[in-house]
């Protein structure tokens, strides 16, 4: 196997021990923080050539998300390594219990292209801080970020412990033979599948980030320009090919009138009356995943935008009326700069559309009126919601980011990555004496003995509390 | 299966596992199946393999009942949605973490303690709200028929099961899509379970098993020391997931401990052990005939009887075991204790990080830095110093393995945050748009400083590990 020879020089580098002291930790993350400081341009430059990331986009989302990550991580770190003692019974009063957080060793993070620089380093980052090594596979799709990742990472981190692979589809499945200790990848379902099936042969925990068709519903009572701005913004935002990205709008017939002209409106404010001349609209990374997106256009009819430019990978931020269940664009996630709009009758009917489907990423609701953002919120199932906004709950380190069913299992960002890559232990030190507290539990079995044992084991149960 | 897993599903999507009130009602339910099937489940346990009354008063109804108690007691706060910390963005947003059920989930239990290892799990699985189909062993069979005849007598039938099967059923229950499967047995059936819910990317927590070491320093009460191994060997005749599985010591401990360990038998189980009505018996044929096949390595300084007809073997301590004998290869599951001599406690951690991680490490030694050592320098799933098997007595302790020996944890809170998707939640205004402007295109760098003050997280001076 052609890693084998690698990851076992990461598996013997791990052994050692030289990733567990919280010293060698911090200096691999400020590490990472010089490379984003130091390589910032390049990732600007690279990112721009793989997909005409508009470089405010790139620092935003590719720069600035991470160091907030790097920073919370920093941050807190000695808090989250420490031992958590736990709350004992009688008899243990005077032993000590906690949850020691233990690394699980070599770990391997598979990254996909849409966001190339953050979707491998925020695991990383969690990785590194909860005392692994890593096996990075940045994604082949985005060639000149994959290639900026390989040169000068590894100038940065301890080559002991962590390095990054460069590897087409045939290469990761043998990867993939080896024995790794935990895996986490973002990518599509179909491939998720994959990862998982090669992880049981080695009983390998997984994390996986996988995507689906997010839903945005919207209700008659709601801020139209408000909500068109809110809704373009993250359809619309690196071409549309977000994991989170709202991808079809339920709405009734009249809202669906009333966004139209707004979300006109929000387009032209956002890119000018030709997107294709924007500095600030990306394009499709590749040749495929342009057709594929481009025959999803045949669906509903084109309201708004529609144009595409093969050469350059254009697709116009389009927006699409009337479109059914049955059509192209209601078939996978769009992933481009499509926003497809199936009209319902009302929230019911709504909520009835979205719990049919697999459920998705992120789910959207925009209203007004409280009530029916909670509505939605409690009776559909996803990974994580927004009330009123697309997107933004993923800024916020202090909120698990993870998929349910089709889109992932698992959960990561801020402590959640540490925790993520961390097993707990639950330990227990008892003292070599006192054996009389032990004694009640060791045959001859009498009846007493096991009253005793009850008394002091045994948790009772207190007066009711009530759900506040 | 896929009528009973449609109707499971349908209950779901009704919402009515989803208050408080319907899940205390189950959990209290659970309560009354245990008080009021005692008698029926000690004379099944009796049946199925010899548990003696008091291990199963204690490892199968108390320790269920405890896990009750505790659940019922925290649920309300379990439940709530937990608010974080927010950046300056969204200062007046409401953000916080649901706690959702993930929806018809799979429970398989194994044998060898098949009350509490099925229903330990059930508690967490109904109190975060989840519909569950159950799978008892079926080797255990009196056991499994009194679950599949009464369980369900006292929990909601639209959204509780109990599946009777073999390995072909099961893997035909496997085909249908769940939500959350919960797999205890042994490593490569784990596999399997893994690799069919990897079809559905249903996610799996696994409680497998391995072999788990038990060092003995050369600092310690040799009495007391071989009291608590004992006791964690034999309980249950061995068959404990989390029992010592071999004794690594120096050659000096192992003619103290020799003798400490026959008088701590004797003084358990009697001078004849199989006389005793509190030591339980194994399983099966097929596994009385595997467990009996170990004993033909090194030889039994303790015991080493055995009967075929009551499927009795005796507590046994082996001795001149060979890294390579059989005994070492598997997990022994059953009444058999070998010892195994290491110069130092560096050759024991050697010995121990050349192998499988276990489901639990044990460790006596008086001397704490001993037994620090131990723990830093091996990984396992869970680890007891100076005593066996009481870790999992906490249930404030995440109870479950690490590479060979399972993933995912469980036990108290942790059951109920397996059982749950932590969902979270952004709760943003529909008006203050001024807030949002910075973000939109046309993008302009000087606006960047502002969007990055109201959601970075800055580097704070530098905190020390207590």
């Amino acid at each position: 196997n052609p890693y084998a020879g690698l990851v076992s020089h990461l598996r013997a580098a791990w052994l050692s021990g030289k990733t567990r002291p919280m010293e060698y930790r911090v200096a691999q993350l400020e590490a990472l923080g010089r490379f984003l400081d130091e390589k910032k341009e390049d990732i600007l430059e690279a990112t721009a050539l793989d997909m005409g990331k508009p470089s405010f986009e790139a620092y935003f989302s590719e720069i600035l998300l991470c160091k907030n990550e790097l920073n919370d991580t920093l941050n807190n770190l000695c808090h989250w390594m420490k031992d958590e003692h736990v709350d004992k019974n009688l008899v243990m009063q005077l032993d000590s219990a906690f949850i020691r957080k233990d690394p699980y060793g070599v770990v391997l993070i598979i990254a996909p292209w849409n966001y190339p620089i953050h979707l491998f380093l925020v695991p990383l980052i969690g990785a590194i801080a909860a005392g692994n090594c890593v096996v990075v596979k940045p994604s082949e799709i985005t060639k000149n970020t994959e290639r900026l990742v390989a040169e000068t990472l590894s100038c940065y981190l301890d080559n002991d412990c962590f390095a990054v692979v460069t590897a087409g589809v045939q290469e990761t499945t043998r990867l993939l033979e080896n024995k790794f200790d935990y895996i986490f990848f973002t990518g599509s379902p179909s491939v998720g599948r994959i990862i998982m099936t090669a992880a049981a042969k080695h009983l390998t925990p997984v994390t996986l980030e996988l995507g689906g068709k997010n839903p945005c519903y919207v209700s008659d009572t709601c801020d139209v320009p408000n909500v068109a701005r809110r809704v373009a913004w993250g359809r619309f935002f690196n071409a549309g090919q977000t994991c989170i990205a709202p991808d079809y709008v339920l709405c009734s017939v009249e809202m669906q009138d009333k966004l139209m002209p707004a979300l006109r409106e929000a387009i032209t404010e956002f890119f000018g009356s030709n997107p294709k001349e924007s500095p600030d609209f990306a394009r499709i990374v590749g040749d495929k995943q342009f057709q594929r997106i481009r025959a999803l256009l045949c669906s509903g009819r084109v309201a708004i935008g529609g144009q595409t430019d093969e050469k350059e990978r254009y697709i116009a931020p389009t927006v699409l009326a009337d479109v059914r269940p049955s059509d192209p664009a209601m078939q996978e996630e769009i992933f481009g700069p499509i926003l497809p709009i199936v009209v319902v009758s009302n929230m019911d009917e709504a909520i009835d559309f979205i719990n049919a489907r697999p459920r998705p990423l992120a789910i959207y609701a925009f209203s007004c009126d409280s009530k029916v953002v909670n509505q939605v919120l409690e009776r559909t199932s996803s990974g994580g919601f927004c009330g009123n906004d697309t997107l933004m709950h993923v800024t916020l380190t202090s909120l698990p980011f993870g998929g349910i069913g089709n889109s992932g299992l698992g959960k990561y960002h801020g402590k959640f990555t540490f925790d993520t890559f961390s097993h707990h232990r639950g330990c227990l030190h008892r003292t070599m004496g006192l054996e009389a507290l032990n004694t009640p539990r060791y045959p001859p079995y009498t009846q007493q003995k096991l009253g005793l044992l009850t008394a002091a084991f045994e948790i009772k149960r207190k007066g009711m509390c009530t759900l506040l | 299966h896929a009528g009973l897993v449609s109707h499971l599903r349908a209950a779901w999507l009704s919402g009515k596992t989803r208050p408080m009130e319907y899940r205390v009602a189950q959990l209290e339910a659970l309560g009354r199946f245990l008080d009021e099937k005692k008698e029926d489940i000690l004379e099944a346990t009796a049946s199925d393999m010899g548990k003696p009354p008091f291990e199963v008063e204690l490892s199968e109804i108390s320790i269920c009942r405890s896990e009750l108690n505790h659940t019922l007691n925290n649920l309300g706060t379990w439940m709530k949605d937990e608010h974080v910390e927010k950046t300056w963005a969204t200062q007046l947003d409401s953000a916080f973490i649901r706690k959702d059920p993930y929806g018809v989930v799979l429970i398989i239990g194994p044998w060898n303690y098949p009350i509490n290892l099925l229903l330990v799990p059930l508690i967490g699985a109904i109190a975060a709200g989840n519909c569950v189909v159950m799978k008892p062993s079926e080797i255990s069979r009196n056991v499994e028929r009194l679950v599949a005849e009464t369980l369900p007598r006292y929990l909601d039938q639209d959204c509780f099961a109990v599946v009777t099967a073999g390995a072909e059923q099961t893997t035909s229950l496997l085909e249908n899509k769940f939500d959350y499967i919960f797999f205890t047995g042994s490593p490569s059936v784990g596999r399997i379970i893994m690799t069919a819910a990897a079809k559905h990317l249903t996610p799996v927590t696994l409680e497998l098993g391995g072999k788990n070491p038990c060092y003995v320093s050369d600092t310690c009460d040799v009495p007391n020391v071989a009291r608590r191994v004992a006791w964690g060997r034999f309980f249950n005749a061995g068959q404990t997931c989390i029992a010592p599985d071999y004794v690594l010591c120096s050659a000096e401990m192992q003619e103290k401990l020799l003798p400490a360990l026959r008088e701590a038998i004797t003084e358990f189980y009697g001078p004849n052990p199989q006389e005793s009505p509190d030591f339980a018996r194994i399983v099966g044929d097929k596994q009385f005939q595997r467990v009996q096949a170990l004993l033909r390595n090194g030889h039994a300084a303790i015991g080493g009887q055995t009967d075929a007809e009551t499927r009795y073997i005796a507590p046994t301590v082996l001795v001149d075991v060979q890294q390579d004998d059989p005994v070492m290869q598997e997990e022994i599951f059953g009444p058999i204790l070998p010892i195994l001599t290491v110069a130092s406690v560096d050759d024991a951690i050697a010995f121990i990080n050349a192998r499988e991680r276990p489901l639990a490490l044990y460790v006596f030694s008086s001397c704490k830095k001993v037994v620090n050592q131990v723990l830093e320098r091996t990984s396992s799933g869970g680890f007891c110093a100076n005593d066996t098997i009481m870790h999992m007595t906490l249930t404030t302790l995440p109870f479950g393995g690490i590479g060979q020996s399972g993933l995912g944890r469980y036990h108290g809170r942790s059951s109920f945050e397996t059982f749950s998707h932590p969902r979270s939640a952004l709760l943003r205004g529909a008006g203050r748009e001024a807030l949002n402007a910075p973000r939109y295109p046309p993008y302009d760098p000087r606006r960047l400083p502002l969007l990055r003050a109201a959601t970075e997280t800055k580097r704070r001076t530098a905190c020390t590990l207590l």
